[in-house]
C-alpha cells in the first residue's frame, strides 16, 4: 500500500513539475508588454469575453506596433466577483502587465477595485456601468456611460410611454440593484409609481411566481435590470403568464443575437437600452464591422457583435496611442490617461471622441434605447 | 544505510519520517517554481478542510454532507470581523473557529439524534439554508453582492503584507496552520474522547452500555469538525479577498468528501495525502485546461468519478486507517480513574433489580406482557424460554436501549427505566451481547482498551487469558467465533468493580464445550470474588448448572411461566413440554 | 393572482411527483436515496432535445458524448430485462447498446418529436438502471455501510451533472423558441381568438376572462394523471409489481421463493427511470433550456416532498410532491416582510435578513423538510 502511495505522489509531483515548470511565470521575452483583457470567458456570458477579445485582437492585428510585441492576456472573471478577484490577484504583480481592458459586470469591477488600485494598474472599462465603480478609483477609466444616466433614460422613456404604474425586476448584484434604485429615485419626477420591486439571482430559473405577483399589480411597464440569459426566461415566462405590460430592459439585455434567438416572438416590442448602437452608415463603424466579420464572422453571418466590442476596440486604440507616445510602464500610462481630460486631448475612435473627467468617466456619453421590431434592434423614437 | 535503518526502533523511524516531511514542506518554496508553490498552497488548504471533516466523517462515522455551510460561516465571520471591526487577522482566526464551533453545536443539537440517512439530508438542507441565509442577509453579509474589499493580510511580525503572489507568504501560513491542526487532531485521537469517537463509529449500542454519552460525544465531534472547517474558511477569505454565497454549495461539500474518500478516511496522514493529491491534481488540470482552451467543467467530472470509483473499489482510501493511535492511548490511561459511579447501596428490599409489570410491544406483537422479575443481591438468575419469548427484549429494556410502554424497573429501589442508557450503565449495569459486537479491525487487546475506563495492562492480559484468548495481539477478524464471543465477556469483566449487576445474553451460544468450560470457570470465580449479581439468558443447561444459578425463571409469551430453583425447573414436566413438545422427555 | 399561483403550483407538483415516484421506488426497494435520479431526468430531457432538434445551443461534441452515455445505458437497460450471466444475452445487450450509440450519433437533430420521445423513455430508464447496476448494486451486495452508499449516490449525481456540464458546455443553453411547435410556446393571445386556436397557435388556453393556463402546463397535468393511473394499474395487476414489493419488503424470503431479487430491483429502477424520463422531457420543454445543474434543486425538493409524504410510500410521494409544488408557488405571495416591518421598530428592521419569501425560494421547502424530519420523520403516509 505504501508503494502505491509513493508512486501516486511521485506521479503527481512529476506532472506538477512538468506542467508548472514549463508554464513558468517567466515571460518569453523581457521586452514584451502585456495587456490584460478582463471579462467572462466561462459561464452564461462567455460570448462577451470572446467577442471582446476578438475586437481587441483585431485592433492590434490591424495596427502592428513596429517595436515590442504586445501580448493579450485573457483574465477570466467567470461572471463572478470572487473568481474575478482570484484571477486578478494571480497576475497583478507581473511587471510586464501594463494595463487592463476590463470588466463586463459591474460587480466584478467593484470587487477587483482594491486589487487594481493597490497594484496601480491602469484599466480602461468597456462595460461596467455602475456609478460607484469609479468612486475613489484613480486607476479606473471608463468609456461607457454610467447607470445614473441609464436609469434616467429608461425612466424618462417610460414617462413618454404614459406609464403610471411600473414594476421593477432586478438582478441582485450591484448593477441590477443600482439601476433599480436609480429608476425608483426618478419615479416622482417622471410621474409614475412603483407598484412592485422583485429581485432574482443567478440561480433563479423559475420566474413564474414572481411574474404572477407582478401581473396581479397590473403595471403598465416592467423594467428588467439584469443580464440577457435571465431576461430571455423572464420574457418567455411572462408571455406564459399573460403579462401584457411593456418591457424596458437595461443594457445587460442589449445583445441582439442572444435575445432574439432565445425569446423569439416574445421579444417583439421590448425596449432595450444600450451604450452604443452600431450604425452601418457611419464610416468607422462600417469598416470595423467589415473587418470583424471577415476575421471572425462564421459562415458569412452578419450578426453584429455586442456593442461593448466597440468600446473595447477604442480602449485598445487608447493603449496603443499611449505606447506609441513612449509610455511603457504603469505609472506613465496612468498619467497619459489622466491627461486625456479635454476634447483636444481625447482619442478619436469608433465610438466618437473619448476623454475623461476628473472621476475617470468618459464625458458626453449617453445610453440609447432600441426596440425589437421584426426580430431586429431598431432605434426607438 | 539499510543496517542503520533496521537498527533504529520503529518509533524513531516514525519520528524521522515526520521530520523529513516537515523539512520538505518548509524548504519546498525555496526550490520550486512559483507555479508549484501555489500548487502546494492549494494542497495545504485542502488538507486543512480534510482534517476537519475527518473528525466527524472519518472518526465518528457520521456523514456530514453540509461541510460547505461551515466553511461559509467561517469565511463570512472572518470577512465581517476583518472589515467591520478592523481586527488583526491573528485575532480573527480563533474567533471564527469559535463561531464555527458554536454553529456546529447548534446544528448538531437537533440533528444528531437521527439516523444516518436523515442526518445526512439534514446537514445538506442546513448547508443550503446557510448559503441562502447569507444571500439574504444583505446588511450584514453583503447579500448577493458577495463580500469584497477584504484588506490585505498583515501579520504583526512581518513588515510587508502577505501578498497572494508570490504565494510564499500564504504558503507558510497555511503550512503552520496545517501543522498545528494536525498535531491537535493527533492529540485528540489519543484522548479518551478520541476513543469514544471510535466506539460510536463501531457501534453506538456498545458505547451506550459502557457508559459513553453518545449524544454529547457526537456533539463534540461535530463542533470540533465545524471549527476546523471554519478555520479553513478563514483561510479562504484572507487569500481570496472576495467571497460570494454561490461558492459554498454542494459541489464544494462533495469535493471535500472526495478528499477523505480518496485519501483514506480516518487516518490523518491519509487524509492529508488525499488532500494533497486531489488538490494538486485539481490545480494541474485547471491549468492544463486553461492553456488548452478546454472548459473547466471537466474537473468536476474527474473528481466526482474519482469519488465514486474509490467508494466502489477502494473504500478505505489510499492510506487506510490503522489504529496505531491505540498504543498511545494505552500509555495515557490513568489506572486510578473510574468514570463510573457505581451505586452499591443496599435497597430496602434487599433486591438489586426489580422489574415490575413491564409491557413492550413491537408493531402489534406483545413481546412482554406485564413481566415481573426480582433479582436479589449477589444472586444469579437464569432466564430461559423458547425463541421469541422476549428475553433479549427484557435485557434491552433494563439497559435502557429501548423504552417500556408500561411498568417500571428499579435498581436498588430507584427507578431507572426513564434514564438514558449511558446513565444506567454508569450506575453499574453491565451487558454482554448475543450477537458479535466486537470491533473486527482492532486486536483483542485493543477491543478491551476501547471500552475500558482506567485499567492496567496486567489486568488486560489476565482477563484475556481467563476467557481463553491466548494471544491478545491478533486481529479480531482472524479469531474463531468462540473467541470473539468470549472477548465480549472479557471486555465486561476486565474491571469487575465497575459493575454491580451484569446482564449476559447467551454467553455460550456458538461456543465449543471447552470454550464454554473456560467461560464457566471464569464467571463462577468472578461471582464469588466480586459478589456480582447476574441475569443470564441461556439455552445451555449444562452451562447454567455449572455456573450454579440460584434461580431459574421461565418466560413464555412475555410472562413468567414458572420460576424456581435450577433442579425444580429442570425436572418440571410443563417446562419440558414447552421446550420440546409432547412425547419427548429430557433424559 | 392566487388562482394563477395555485395552478402553477399544481403543475410544479405534477412535475415533482414524476420525480418523486422514482425516488420512492429507489428508496423503498434498494434503501438508497438516489440523488442521481433528478439528474437522470435532466439527461433524458436533454437526450430528447438532442434527437429531435439537434439543439442549436449544444456544442459540436455533444452528440458524441450523449451517444456514449445512452449507448451504455441501453446496454445495461437491456440486461435488466433479460437474465444475467448468459453470454448470448450479453451479446444481444451489447449489440443494442452499440446500435443506440450509432443511431443517436447519426440521427441527432433529425428525428420527429414523437419518435424521439418514444425512444428517450426506455433509454433514460436504462440510464437509471445503469446507475443502479454500476454503483448501488455492488455496494448492496457487499453490505457496505450506509455512509458509503449515500456518498456514492451523491458522487453519481455530481458525476452525471458534470458529464452534462461538459457535454453541453456552460454557455447559454436556451434553445431557440422558434423551433418548438407553436402550441408549446406561450405568446400573447390577441383578442377575439377562439379557445382552441389560442391553445394550438398561441400556446395558452384561456380559462376565464382573467385566468389562463399555458397549453404545455395543461398537458403536463394530463400526462401526470395518465402516468399515475397507469402505475396504479400496474401495481394492482402485474406480477412484476408483486415481485418488486416482495423484494423490497423481504429480500431474503423473496430470494428463497426464486425471485431474482437483483434483477427485480433493477426493474424497479427501470420503471422509476422511465417515469423520470417523461418528467424530464416535460421539465426541459417547460423551462426551454438545457441546464445541467437543473437536476440539483428538483432533486432535493423531490426528496423533501417524499419526506413530507412519507418515504417509501408511493401515495405519500405524490401527495408530498403536490404539497411542495404548491408551497413553492404560493409562498412568494405571502408578504411576510411587510408584516414584520409593520410590527418591529425601524432600527431593528435594518439588521434583519430579507424576509421576502421569493428571495428564499427553495429555502422555504428546505426549512419545511428539516422541520418534518425533526418532528415527524414518518411523514404523512406510511408504507
Amino acid at each position: 500500500m505504501k508503494k502505491y502511495c509513493a508512486i501516486a505522489v511521485v506521479l503527481v509531483a512529476g506532472l506538477a513539475w512538468l506542467l508548472t515548470g514549463c508554464h513558468g511565470q517567466h515571460d518569453r521575452t523581457n521586452e514584451e508588454m502585456i495587456i490584460g483583457v478582463v471579462g467572462p470567458f466561462d459561464g452564461p456570458d462567455a460570448y462577451i469575453g470572446k467577442e471582446i477579445m476578438n475586437s481587441v485582437k483585431l485592433y492590434f492585428d490591424q495596427h502592428p506596433s513596429g517595436g515590442e510585441p504586445i501580448r493579450l492576456l485573457p483574465i477570466d472573471t467567470k461572471s463572478n466577483p470572487s473568481d474575478a478577484v482570484a484571477a486578478l490577484q494571480a497576475v497583478a504583480s507581473n511587471p510586464r502587465l501594463v494595463g487592463l481592458i476590463a470588466f463586463y459586470h459591474s460587480s466584478t469591477a467593484l470587487a477587483g477595485k482594491p486589487i487594481i488600485q493597490e497594484a496601480k494598474l491602469p484599466s480602461i472599462i468597456y462595460s461596467a456601468s455602475n456609478p460607484a465603480v469609479t468612486d475613489n478609483a484613480p486607476y479606473y477609466f471608463r468609456l461607457v456611460p454610467t447607470d445614473d444616466n441609464q436609469a434616467i433614460v429608461l425612466a424618462d422613456y417610460a414617462k413618454t410611454l404614459g406609464a403610471k404604474r411600473v414594476a421593477i425586476l432586478y438582478y441582485a448584484d450591484e448593477y441590477g440593484q443600482g439601476l433599480a434604485d436609480g429608476i425608483k429615485a426618478r419615479a416622482n419626477a417622471d410621474g409614475f409609481g412603483v407598484v412592485s420591486i422583485q429581485s432574482y439571482d443567478s440561480t433563479t430559473t423559475d420566474f413564474r411566481p414572481v411574474l404572477t405577483i407582478i401581473k396581479a399589480k397590473n403595471p403598465d411597464v416592467v423594467f428588467i435590470c439584469g443580464f440577457v440569459e435571465k431576461s430571455i426566461a423572464i420574457l418567455n415566462q411572462a408571455a406564459e403568464r399573460g403579462l401584457r405590460s411593456k418591457f424596458l430592459a437595461g443594457d445587460g439585455t442589449f445583445s441582439e443575437e442572444q435575445l432574439i434567438d432565445g425569446a423569439g416572438i416574445n421579444a417583439e416590442g421590448v425596449y432595450v437600452a444600450g451604450p452604443y448602437v452600431f450604425d452601418e452608415s457611419n464610416e468607422k463603424n462600417k469598416s470595423f464591422l467589415d473587418a470583424y466579420w471577415s476575421a471572425y464572422g462564421q459562415g458569412g453571418s452578419r450578426e453584429k457583435p455586442a456593442s461593448w466590442t466597440a468600446f473595447a476596440y477604442d480602449a485598445a486604440g487608447i493603449f496603443d496611442s499611449a505606447f506609441r507616445a513612449g509610455h511603457r510602464d504603469r505609472a506613465s500610462i496612468e498619467q497619459f490617461l489622466k491627461d486625456m481630460n479635454s476634447p483636444e486631448k481625447g482619442y478619436d475612435g469608433i465610438t466618437g471622441r473619448s476623454y475623461f473627467n476628473a472621476k475617470g468617466d468618459a464625458v458626453g456619453r449617453q445610453f440609447h434605447l432600441a426596440i425589437v421590431k421584426n426580430q431586429r434592434f431598431v432605434a426607438a423614437q | 544505510m539499510k543496517e542503520l535503518l533496521s537498527c533504529m526502533a520503529q518509533r524513531q523511524r516514525v519520528w524521522t519520517a515526520h521530520l523529513l516531511v516537515c523539512i520538505a514542506v518548509l524548504a519546498f518554496p525555496l526550490v520550486a517554481t512559483r507555479g508549484m508553490v501555489s500548487l502546494g498552497f492549494v494542497s495545504l488548504q485542502y488538507a486543512l478542510f480534510a482534517l476537519g471533516l475527518n473528525v466527524i466523517v472519518g472518526w465518528t462515522g457520521l456523514l456530514d454532507l453540509g461541510a460547505a455551510g461551515f466553511v461559509a460561516i467561517g469565511a463570512y465571520s472572518t470577512a465581517i470581523l476583518l472589515t467591520q471591526f478592523g481586527l488583526p487577522p491573528l485575532a480573527v482566526l480563533p474567533m471564527s473557529c469559535l463561531v464555527g464551533f458554536i454553529a456546529g453545536i447548534l446544528l448538531g443539537l437537533p440533528t444528531l439524534r437521527h439516523r444516518l440517512d436523515y442526518f445526512a439530508i439534514l446537514t445538506l438542507g442546513f448547508a443550503e439554508l446557510v448559503a441562502l441565509g447569507i444571500r439574504n442577509w444583505g446588511p450584514i453579509t453583503g447579500g448577493s453582492f458577495g463580500y469584497s474589499g477584504i484588506p490585505a493580510t498583515h501579520l504583526p511580525f512581518l513588515v510587508a503584507p502577505l501578498r497572494a503572489v508570490p504565494p510564499t507568504g500564504f504558503y507558510y501560513l497555511a503550512a503552520s496552520m496545517v501543522a498545528a491542526i494536525y498535531l491537535f487532531v493527533a492529540w485528540l485521537r489519543s484522548t479518551s474522547l478520541g476513543r469514544h469517537f471510535h466506539v460510536i463509529k463501531h457501534s453506538e449500542t456498545v458505547g451506550q452500555v459502557y457508559g459513553i454519552n453518545i449524544y454529547a460525544v457526537k456533539l463534540a465531534a461535530f463542533g470540533i469538525s465545524a471549527s476546523i472547517l471554519a478555520a479553513g474558511g478563514f483561510f479562504w477569505t484572507i487569500y481570496q479577498r472576495s467571497i460570494i454565497w454561490t461558492e459554498f454549495n454542494v459541489l464544494l461539500s462533495c469535493l471535500l468528501l472526495s478528499l477523505l474518500v480518496v485519501g483514506g478516511m480516518g487516518n490523518p496522514k491519509g487524509v492529508v495525502l488525499g488532500a494533497a493529491i486531489i488538490g494538486s491534481l485539481s490545480e494541474l488540470i485547471r491549468r492544463f485546461l486553461t492553456s488548452a482552451g478546454l472548459p473547466q467543467n471537466i474537473r468536476f467530472l474527474i473528481f466526482s468519478l474519482a469519488l465514486v470509483s474509490f467508494i466502489l473499489l477502494k473504500p478505505s482510501g489510499l492510506v487506510p486507517d490503522r489504529p496505531s493511535w491505540l498504543p498511545r492511548l494505552r500509555r495515557r490511561l490513568d489506572p486510578q480513574r473510574h468514570p463510573v459511579s457505581v451505586d452499591r447501596n443496599v435497597s430496602t428490599t434487599g433486591a438489586v433489580l426489580e422489574v415490575r409489570q413491564v409491557v413492550k410491544s413491537f408493531g402489534g406483537v406483545r413481546a412482554l406482557d406485564g413481566f415481573s422479575l426480582t433479582v436479589e443481591e449477589g444472586t444469579c438468575v437464569a432466564l430461559i424460554g423458547p425463541n421469541g419469548s422476549g428475553k433479549t427484549t427484557l435485557l434491552n429494556l433494563i439497559n435502557g436501549l429501548i423504552r417500556a410502554e408500561g411498568g417500571t424497573i428499579l435498581l436498588r429501589g430507584k427507578r431507572i427505566d426513564t434514564l438514558a442508557p449511558f446513565r444506567i450503565a454508569r450506575l453499574g449495569i453491565g451487558r454482554s451481547f448475543q450477537d458479535l459486537s466486537v470491533c473486527e479491525e482492532l486486536t483483542a487487546e485493543d477491543n478491551v482498551y476501547l471500552t475500558a475506563g482506567g485499567i492496567l495492562p496486567a489486568q488486560v492480559d489476565g482477563v484475556l487469558r481467563q476467557f481463553g484468548i491466548s494471544d491478545g495481539h491478533v486481529n479480531c477478524a482472524s479469531l474463531p467465533y468462540g473467541a470473539k464471543k468470549s472477548l465480549d465477556l472479557a471486555r465486561v469483566f476486565v474491571d469487575p468493580t465497575r459493575w454491580s449487576l451484569v446482564l449476559l445474553d447467551e454467553p455460550t451460544a456458538g461456543l465449543t464445550q471447552f470454550e464454554a468450560m473456560d467461560v464457566v470457570r471464569s464467571l463462577a470465580a468472578l461471582r464469588k470474588q466480586e459478589k456480582l449479581s447476574m441475569v443470564v439468558v441461556s439455552h445451555d443447561s449444562m452451562f447454567l448448572e455449572a455456573l450454579g444459578v440460584d434461580r431459574v425463571v421461565v418466560i413464555h409469551r412475555g410472562l413468567v411461566y414458572k420460576a424456581g430453583s435450577f433442579s425444580t425447573i429442570r425436572n418440571d414436566k410443563d417446562v419440558q413440554r414447552l421446550f420440546w413438545g409432547d412425547n419427548r422427555e429430557k433424559t | 393572482m392566487i388562482i394563477d399561483l395555485f395552478i402553477n403550483g399544481l403543475v410544479q407538483g405534477s412535475l415533482l411527483a414524476l420525480i418523486c415516484i422514482g425516488y420512492s421506488l429507489a428508496y423503498g426497494t434498494a434503501k438508497v436515496i438516489n440523488f442521481a435520479h433528478a439528474d437522470v431526468m435532466i439527461a433524458g430531457g436533454g437526450y430528447l432535445v438532442l434527437l429531435w432538434s439537434g439543439g442549436t445551443a449544444t456544442p459540436e461534441y455533444a452528440p458524441l458524448f450523449m451517444s456514449m452515455l445512452f449507448g451504455f445505458a441501453a446496454y445495461l437497460g437491456v440486461l435488466t430485462w433479460l437474465s444475467e450471466n448468459k453470454v448470448l444475452q450479453n451479446l444481444v445487450a451489447l449489440g443494442i447498446g452499440l446500435a443506440t450509440f450509432v443511431a443517436t450519433f447519426v440521427f441527432s437533430g433529425r428525428m420527429p418529436f414523437a419518435l424521439a420521445a418514444l425512444l428517450a423513455i426506455p433509454l433514460t430508464a436504462g440510464l437509471a438502471v445503469a446507475t443502479f447496476r454500476g454503483v448501488y448494486l455492488p455496494l448492496l451486495r457487499r453490505d457496505a455501510p450506509r455512509a458509503s452508499v449515500l456518498l456514492a449516490a451523491l458522487g453519481v449525481s455530481i458525476a452525471l451533472e458534470s458529464y452534462l456540464l461538459v457535454t453541453w458546455g456552460s454557455e447559454r443553453r436556451v434553445f431557440a423558441a422558434n423551433r418548438l411547435p407553436s402550441w408549446m410556446n406561450a405568446e400573447a393571445v390577441p383578442e377575439g381568438v377562439s379557445r382552441w386556436q389560442a391553445a394550438c397557435q398561441y400556446g395558452v388556453l384561456p380559462l376565464t376572462r382573467s385566468h389562463s393556463i399555458p397549453t404545455l402546463d395543461l398537458l403536463i397535468v394530463i400526462i401526470f394523471l395518465a402516468v399515475v393511473t397507469g402505475l396504479g394499474l400496474f401495481f394492482r395487476l402485474s406480477r412484476a409489481a408483486d415481485a418488486i414489493v416482495a423484494s423490497a419488503d423481504a429480500p431474503m424470503a423473496a430470494r428463497a421463493c426464486g425471485i431474482p431479487v437483483e434483477r427485480v430491483l433493477g426493474q424497479a429502477f427501470f420503471i422509476g427511470g422511465a417515469i423520470a424520463s417523461i418528467g424530464g422531457t416535460l421539465y426541459v420543454l417547460r423551462s426551454k433550456s438545457l441546464d445541467p445543474m437543473a437536476g440539483f434543486s428538483p432533486g432535493i425538493l423531490a426528496f423533501a416532498a417524499c419526506v413530507l409524504g412519507g418515504i417509501g410510500s408511493l401515495r405519500g410521494a405524490v401527495v408530498g410532491a403536490f404539497l411542495t409544488g404548491l408551497i413553492t408557488s404560493l409562498a412568494p405571495a405571502i408578504p411576510l416582510d411587510q408584516w414584520v416591518r409593520a410590527c418591529l421598530p425601524v432600527n431593528w428592521v435594518e439588521f434583519l435578513p430579507s424576509l421576502s419569501l421569493s428571495d428564499w425560494s427553495y429555502g422555504v421547502v428546505y426549512a419545511l423538510m428539516i422541520l418534518i424530519i425533526l418532528f415527524k420523520p414518518e411523514g404523512l403516509f406510511k408504507r
